[in-house]
């Protein structure tokens, strides 16, 4: 396996975690008080944005690190084994969280594209759920090749 | 293999390419003609910008199609053979193409906007991000292959032995 190529990816996969974390740092208090302002009787809204939002940011950090490891057990050549499959559904469950997480805060969204009157603002709100819930399904699929890779490999193993 | 996995990625994929299709017919005839009536002296770009972006889309619709195709051979058992490399080769060629376009695009922006003081900031990182995502794609499709390669020959051992 050549490693330029999955030095690149583990490179991508860090650039990746950056602005993410300068969106929780900056965005996220932001947002809250939008919300605020969106809900004024529900002064606790702001917590409960900020929560969610921060509780999102666990789980992709979790996938992005099971990314890497994935990586390292490709420049290993230890890709077709137990640990690989056991990443991918790693990732699998993040995005699933992931996904579950931002689903809660499209009523906020809702909201406001009520107030300012622009339904577009629905759709960007369903970007991230949707994104994450097709990696999700991709990392099943990959899964499920992986298993039967690693079968087909123990059946040559027996063989020889 | 789970169905009901792969025929969701097939509806992504279609949905991906309807409104990239969408795009592709209504808005930048639109943005085309606006420009020309905005900038009356590069009016005659609106043709050749069309064009260009008509160009730059039809790889991205080759790699889609092609992915189609990989999830239709992962139906069918069919994933570790060769004709999945070949569909992989094909996406990560289209990818690459993808890449010069932008790059291509991001010169001629510079050299059309050369002197006339616009600020073209936005439009260079936008393409350098759009760079950035595809050369991710080219590189893990091209990790893929490779793997896929490995479980190809593996397999075609084992059907010799058998």
């Amino acid at each position: 396996m050549k490693q330029v190529s999955t030095l690149f990816l583990k490179i991508a996969v860090i650039l990746i975690g950056i602005p993410v974390l300068a969106l929780c740092i900056f965005l996220v208090p932001e947002l809250g008080k939008l919300a605020t302002k969106l809900l004024p009787g529900f002064a606790s809204i702001k917590y409960l944005v900020s929560i969610v939002f921060y509780a999102s940011a666990i789980p992709f950090y979790f996938a992005l690190y099971q990314a890497f490891k994935l990586l390292r057990y490709i420049d290993k050549n230890i890709a077709f084994s137990e640990l690989s499959v056991k990443a991918l559904k790693n990732i699998k469950y993040c995005a699933i969280t992931i996904s579950c997480l931002h689903v809660l805060v499209l009523p906020l969204f809702y909201l406001f594209a009520e107030k300012d009157d622009a339904p577009g603002v629905i759709f960007v709100g369903m970007v991230v759920p949707f994104a994450s819930m097709v990696i999700a399904v991709f990392a099943a699929v990959l899964q499920k090749l992986l298993k039967e890779a690693i079968d087909i490999k123990s059946e040559n193993d027996l063989t020889v | 293999m789970n169905r009901w996995a792969t025929f969701f990625l097939k509806g992504v994929i279609i949905l991906i390419g309807m409104v990239v299709l969408g795009l592709c017919i209504f808005l930048l005839p639109e943005i085309a003609s606006r420009d020309a009536e905005a900038h009356p002296e590069t009016a005659y770009l609106q043709y050749p910008f069309l064009l260009a972006a008509y160009l730059f889309s039809t790889p991205f619709f080759i790699a889609l199609y092609q992915a189609f195709k990989l999830l239709v051979y992962i139906d069918k058992n069919n994933a570790f053979t060769e004709l999945s490399l070949r569909a992989l080769k094909v996406i990560k060629r289209c990818t690459i193409t993808i890449i010069a376009f932008i790059g291509a695009g991001i010169i001629s922006v510079v050299i059309l906007s050369a002197g006339t003081g616009e600020d073209i900031t936005g439009i260079i990182s936008l393409g350098f991000m759009l760079t950035f995502a595809s050369s991710i794609i080219a590189t893990f499709v091209g990790v893929l292959q490779k793997l896929v390669k490995v479980v190809v020959d593996i397999k075609s051992e084992n059907d010799l032995i058998v």
